[in-house]
């Protein structure tokens, strides 16, 4: 999975320079501890400047430019004029949605200053929501009062940021005015360091939840990603002594610096938001950090609103910390229908097979959201073939492959005898995550097999009557083709919905026609009827 | 027959005037005259209210309107101080604005073409306001923005 940073205009370019550098400096600390784990963070994010003026990006890589609007504007800018921009934009529309494609999810930075950010943001925004991408826009509302526009122009950016509000577009807004303080005046520089470093490093935590392994689906993220309001990204370090806990100051400290940040228009309660925790250190710390961002969020409120989705990666290299991208509460939405793609990811690691002249690291850790305190990590160079490790669950060696482990790897490869056993429960979670998509890649073909006589052997399917198009029609009447436009234009209700995406998801992995080696149970004709009454009425 | 007949009607009326006591006619007069100004001064007092109505109820959309995107960040803290003075025989309003601490909007040292801008801005909002705005001046910390009462042309005599 990997994720577009996108900029567009002039301020948008800077911001994205700037968050580049910082991502980078964050990368060189990785690489230093883990440098498989840098490498695929570096590949998973893909930077873009968009802009009209050619002489703005001068300094960009060609591979990174997307200059729009060339009869518009000759690529001199938009001359501080959004309309001419939104129309180079449209001029362009066709090369700016093929670069979309290629990315589920889209991060957005722009300034509403002048012309091309001020006049593109909200129609890139839309585009990338009519393509069903997961998009953050970052916007950036300029201060008036201390001269960096005029009255004029910061009204328009804050007609922007109600254009975002009217389609139900949540953005980031970061208030420049903030960033000036009379009382304790700082350098632009640092200001701008201060805004845009909570955006680079939570960029790590947003890659884990996607294109690592999570608690966290991305059919979560649809949800904290619904509805109009704003997010506030938070990210504070936390940098224990080797082998020792974090101090009850460092977690505060941490706890608080991650809740605060005063440059963002934020307004209203938190509500669901994706906390991400990143360190070795033990479950205590995790519940004392998680605590005190609870507490920060409910604030006094007698009902809180918050609802935390916890991601922990059992092993994550320095820098250590805890990042949060909260949203505001504006009530209860639909999920967002996002199309998660099944080919676009980052391809993991070369596996254990090949042959690798330098040692490979084999990361032994604890399972994700172990009730014990994880182990240290612990380095060994592979030499021989990799000593037997044991899995307990088949979850458990999925997420060992997911993260490169050689022995869940070696397990994924040949596997035809393990003994590890396969829950039926566990296996339908699994197969509505996306992350499993990749492992799935890596298990052989009698693991494969294996799975799929559980789930065909688990029972009948309900034959659910859902609505395809303009017609209704039962389950097992639909082409796979159709059934994977069933959750995007109906809204279904729980018990359905598993059911459609569990063809769906066996659809993709097996292949269509594995879907019609289940079994379908009829329903009673009363239950049909009131359903069939109930899917016209959700339409 | 006739210049009898009204010289006979004419001394009647004087022998009737001649027995009306004096006195009640004065106080007539002066019931009527009270009666004129209570009518008038109670006239004056329903103009004048109307009018500081009208002032009040421009100023405050007023400045609610000039305030609005400017607490947007932060709706349940205002960013603006104001004032409004009245001065109804005059038909003139003047709103008055300040910025609060911490805060540099409004001033017209270094804002004078935002503030400008704003006004219109506002006016444009308001739709046809019956007041229109006159140079604005600093005082103190105030930004003073003046406004006269449109002339209704019909009043003024205009065809």
């Amino acid at each position: 999975m990997k994720i577009l940073l996108l900029s567009t205009g002039g301020g948008g370019g800077n911001i994205l320079r700037s968050i580049k550098t910082l991502f980078r400096q964050d990368l060189a600390a990785v690489q230093k501890s883990d440098a498989r784990y840098a490498d695929r963070l570096r590949r998973a994010v893909a930077t873009r400047f968009l802009d009209t003026n050619e002489f703005s990006l001068a300094d960009v890589p060609v591979e990174e430019r997307l200059l729009i609007g060339a009869g518009q504007t000759r690529h001199l800018g938009s001359r501080h004029n959004p309309a001419v921009a939104r129309e180079a934009l449209e001029e362009s529309r066709k090369d700016v949605a093929s670069v979309l494609d290629d990315y589920p999810v889209v991060v957005l930075i722009g300034t509403g200053g002048k012309g091309t950010g001020a006049g593109t943001m909200f129609p890139l925004a839309q585009m990338a929501r009519e393509r069903r991408k997961l998009v953050i826009p970052i916007f950036v509302r300029p201060s008036f009062e201390w001269h960096e526009v005029d009255k004029r122009r910061y009204d328009h950016a804050l007609q922007v940021v109600d254009q975002f509000d009217a389609a139900q577009i949540r953005c980031i807004e970061i208030l420049n005015d903030r960033g000036y303080s009379a009382d304790h005046p700082q350098p632009q520089s640092v200001v701008w360091e201060r805004m845009n470093l909570p955006i680079a490093r939570a960029l790590r935590g947003l890659l884990y939840v996607l294109s690592d392994l999570s608690q966290v689906d991305p059919s979560d993220l649809s949800t904290l990603c619904a509805g109009a309001g704003r997010y506030r990204i938070g990210f504070a370090e936390i940098d224990p002594a080797n082998g020792e806990e974090p101090s009850e100051t460092q977690i505060e400290e941490a706890s608080r610096q991650c809740w605060e940040n005063s440059y963002y228009c934020f307004t209203k309660p938190a509500g669901t938001s994706l906390v991400c925790i990143q360190g070795d250190w033990s479950n205590v710390v995790d519940g004392r950090i998680k605590g005190r961002l609870a507490a920060m969020a409910a604030g006094n409120a007698a009902e809180s609103t918050y609802v935390p989705l916890h991601a922990r990666p059992a092993h994550a290299p320095r820098p250590w910390g805890v990042t949060m991208l909260c949203a505001e509460y504006t009530g209860n939405h639909a999920p967002l229908e996002i199309a998660w793609p099944l080919d676009s990811r980052v391809s993991l690691p070369t596996r254990i097979q090949s042959a690798t002249p330098e040692p490979v690291p084999v990361v032994v850790a604890a399972a994700v959201a172990a009730p014990v305190a994880p182990p240290a990590p612990i380095r060994a160079s592979i030499e021989p073939p990799p000593a037997a490790r044991t899995f307990s669950t088949f979850r458990e060696l999925c997420l060992g492959v997911n993260r490169s482990d050689v022995a869940a790897l070696a397990i994924a490869g040949n596997g035809a005898s393990s003994s590890i056993p396969i829950d039926l429960a566990e296996l339908r979670k699994l197969l509505g995550t996306v992350w499993f998509r990749t492992v799935f890649t890596q298990l052989s073909q009698p693991w494969r097999d294996r799975m799929l006589d559980i789930l065909l052997q688990s029972g009948p399917i309900p034959n659910h009557v859902v609505r395809a198009g303009r017609r209704t029609a039962r389950i097992n009447e639909l082409t796979y083709e159709e059934l994977r436009q069933v959750p995007i234009e109906t809204i279904l209700p729980d018990a359905v919905r598993g059911d459609v995406q569990l063809l769906i998801a066996v659809g993709t992995l097996w292949g269509a026609d594995a879907i019609a080696r289940f079994t379908f149970a009829e329903e009673p004709q009363e239950e049909h009827s009131k359903k069939r009454f109930s899917f016209v009425g959700f339409r | 027959m006739t210049a009898h007949s009204i010289a006979a009607t004419l001394a009647a009326s004087a022998r009737t005037i001649d027995r009306v006591d004096s006195t009640w006619v004065l106080w007539g007069v002066l019931v009527l005259l009270i009666a004129i100004a209570i009518h008038e001064t109670g006239e004056y007092v329903t103009d004048r209210q109307a009018v500081l109505r009208l002032m009040a109820t421009f100023g405050e959309r007023f400045v609610q309107e000039f305030d609005r995107p400017l607490v947007r960040s932060l709706p349940s803290e205002r960013v603006i101080d104001s004032r409004l003075r009245f001065n109804p025989d005059r038909s003139r309003v003047e709103v008055l604005l300040a910025p609060r601490e911490g805060r540099v909007y409004p001033n017209l040292a270094d804002h004078r073409k935002n503030v400008e801008y704003d006004v219109g801005r506002v006016l444009r909002l308001m739709k046809d306001p019956p007041f229109v705005p006159e140079p604005m001046y600093a005082q103190g910390r105030w930004v003073v923005v003046p406004f006269q009462l449109r002339v209704n042309p019909g009043q003024a005599g205009d065809k």
